[in-house]
């Protein structure tokens, strides 16, 4: 099913742009790394503590030595750049597949197999679909978490509200609709078990309903961490919303908003959120999805 | 339908208490402090434990959750003894929000059609790439950088206002009129522009306009402009520099989502059979696209834009905080921040009452539209 969604997605050109902007944010993630243990000296090229003493004064334009120039505070553009797309995407594939374990185990069986709990749990993902990720951050951010809040905690802990709201009362709608149809009936009257029916035969069709519902969530986890991380609730982890507060923060200090430290994590931030919406509308469109 | 409705009340009523209790809990467990703590700069420990044990801070938790909620029913949102921020100035953030929320979805769901309307009849089933790619640029941009933009621009075109016509600020105190109805005025002012901008473009992009809508945007610009004295005109004027730039980042927000979910809902709409039947008998792209496209588009736009409630009623918290806007989504920003707990639930609650009420809207409209769900 996986390898048919991948194949199937690509086809489209969304799903074609979606692969190209995720792989290049992959691969800028584990070229930094390799960088900054070969080539980049760390002093200079740490994206949190980095500093660059033989230039003053900063921000500088890029140059051979900076290609993106560096900020008010030292530090070197490209290589906050690059390492900014780490926690997002840590947060991004951990909500993903979270949230679509969560909602396609809760959503095929609980509708179908444990018909008694199904409108308590209906409630309950109803109520967890009023909490959204700003308000999720905003409280994880405020309080003792902030240095443990790793991107891969919020990623779980969004993966899981979203998958057990908005994601599971989606597929469980879809899974309501295909009890009814004869070849469920079919296969218990040849003596399947409903856990086999579940997994086996309703389950592959509801997995691009929980697909796409995931990925265009995990768009919006990515704002809200932007956001929190703009608010410098995330602690000491590099990341694009802290790069451009500091630029338009510090640089209306020093005269003037230097444009090349602002555009690149703004570039940043429009190729990871829209990656992913570009892949769920991809999904959506190859599928037929409606709502 | 009154059947209907109350279905929808009892519903949303146990999806906000058991939100509520969530959040309650959230709240306490995760935010150090209570909203007793700001005190300690001002008391000493003993005091603060006695006023603690007094207000009840100490109680377990479910003890407080149904305290709070026993409150709500009381016709308080803030109950718990001390409190940063009254139930007064929780409420007093509702109509700031509608001066937002209601232009921005009036201009964001008009602009969504436009990539629609302006596609010939026979490209309709296919996909939307330019629109699509704009589309999903407007809902990856970060609200700062749209603030960043726009700021500059906006404050200069109030600056050139004010000098032109000599508007000056006044405080609302000392105005003959009471907050809340200036709040209103504001309201219709923001709504009335906003709408008059929908029907302009309308002319715009179609050389055709809806009479109805223009009339009723100059009546409401009518009442503000006419019947409202000089220096209230002037107030309203100048506060609604910073609502424009919220509507303006928060219809950015929306509109990119709404498109891509026309146009997705359009394109399957435009391959169904009675499309192609009206085509083929000779129907004005008018026609076709206001008499079965639209009206048929609308009950999955609704039941997405449901699904979507809470997102975008969160996405105020990330909007108002960018251009301190004084609405429910700034105040709760603040509130969490100062650890005033029972501000952030009053907030809550708010929040999950507007949702609830949208969507049992939005369930309405779709009833009284779509009789196929009428029917259902």
């Amino acid at each position: 099913m996986i390898s048919y969604l991948l194949k199937s997605t690509y086809k489209t050109y969304h799903g074609k742009i979606g692969y190209f902007c995720l792989g290049l944010l992959i691969t800028s993630s584990l070229v930094h790394t390799w960088l900054l243990g070969n080539i980049w000296p760390e002093n200079i090229y740490d994206p949190i503590v980095g500093f660059d003493i033989e230039i003053f004064p900063h921000p500088t334009t890029p140059s051979s030595s900076h290609f993106l120039g560096t900020d008010p505070l030292g530090r070197d553009v490209l290589s906050m750049l690059m390492a900014g797309s780490r926690p997002l995407i840590q947060l991004s594939v951990f909500s993903f597949f979270i949230g679509i374990a969560t909602s396609l185990f809760f959503g095929t069986t609980i509708p179908f197999i444990l018909k008694s709990t199904d409108k308590i749990i209906k409630e309950v993902s109803s109520s967890l679909i009023l909490i959204s990720p700003p308000i999720i951050l905003l409280i994880l951010g405020t309080g003792d978490f902030t240095d443990k809040l790793s991107p891969s905690l919020v990623g779980i802990i969004y993966g899981f509200i979203s998958g057990l709201g908005i994601c599971y009362l989606v597929v469980r709608s879809k899974v309501i609709e295909i009890s009814t149809q004869e070849f469920i009936t079919a296969s218990k009257l040849l003596g399947a078990r409903n856990f086999y029916i579940a997994t086996r035969h309703i389950m592959p069709i509801v997995v691009p309903y929980s697909v796409s519902y995931m990925l265009a969530s995990t768009t919006y986890g990515i704002l809200a961490y932007g956001f929190a991380s703009f608010y410098g609730q995330v602690g000491w982890t590099p990341n694009w919303g802290m790069m451009i507060y500091d630029a338009i923060t510090y640089g209306s200090y020093l005269g003037g908003i230097n444009y090349w430290n602002l555009l690149p994590p703004t570039f940043g931030f429009i190729l990871c959120a829209s990656s992913f919406y570009f892949l769920s509308i991809s999904v959506k469109k190859q599928f037929g999805i409606s709502i | 339908m009154i059947k209907f409705i109350f279905k929808e009340i009892a519903t949303s009523i146990s999806s906000i208490l058991i939100f509520l209790l969530i959040m309650f809990y959230g709240i306490n467990i995760l935010i150090p402090g209570d909203f007793l703590t700001p005190l300690r700069l001002m008391m000493s420990q003993a005091e603060l434990d006695a006023l603690r044990e007094t207000l009840g801070a100490n109680d377990p938790l479910y003890q407080r959750y149904f305290r709070w909620i026993l409150g709500v029913f009381n016709g308080e949102i803030t109950t718990g003894g001390f409190r940063q921020r009254s139930g007064k100035d929780i409420m007093s953030t509702v109509l700031p929000t509608l001066q937002v929320l209601i232009p921005s979805f009036t201009l964001a769901f008009y602009i969504s059609r436009i990539p629609s309307i302006k596609t010939p009849l026979s490209k309709l089933h296919k996909n939307k790439i330019f629109s699509d790619t704009v589309a999903t640029l407007f809902i990856s941009l970060f609200p700062p950088i749209v603030l960043f933009l726009i700021d500059e621009r906006i404050e200069n075109f109030y600056t050139f206002l004010s000098l032109t016509f000599d508007l000056e600020k006044t405080p609302i105190s000392s105005l003959s009129i009471s907050e809340s109805e200036f709040d209103i005025i504001l309201l219709l002012f923001l709504f009335g522009v906003t709408l008059f901008i929908v029907q302009s473009l309308d002319v715009f992009l179609n050389n055709k306009a809806s009479k109805r809508g223009f009339v009723f945007s100059i009546m409401i610009l009518f009442y503000v402009f006419v019947l409202q004295n000089d220096i209230l005109i002037s107030d309203i004027i100048l506060n609604s520099k910073n609502a424009f730039k919220t509507i303006a980042i928060l219809s950015i927000f929306f509109v990119g989502e709404y498109i891509l979910i026309n146009n997705v809902i359009t394109q399957n709409i435009a391959r169904e059979p009675h499309i192609l039947t009206a085509r083929a008998l000779g129907y004005s792209k008018h026609k076709i696209y206001n008499k079965h496209i639209l009206r048929n588009s609308f009950g999955p736009f609704a039941t997405r834009l449901t699904l979507g409630l809470p997102y975008t009623i969160a996405s105020l918290v990330i909007v108002e905080s960018t251009t301190g806007w004084n609405g429910m989504g700034s105040v709760l920003y603040q509130s969490i921040m100062n650890q005033d707990s029972n501000a952030a639930m009053g907030l809550f609650l708010l929040l999950a009452l507007l949702t609830a009420f949208l969507r049992i809207t939005i369930s309405v409209v779709q009833v009284i539209i779509d009789p196929r769900v009428r029917l259902k």
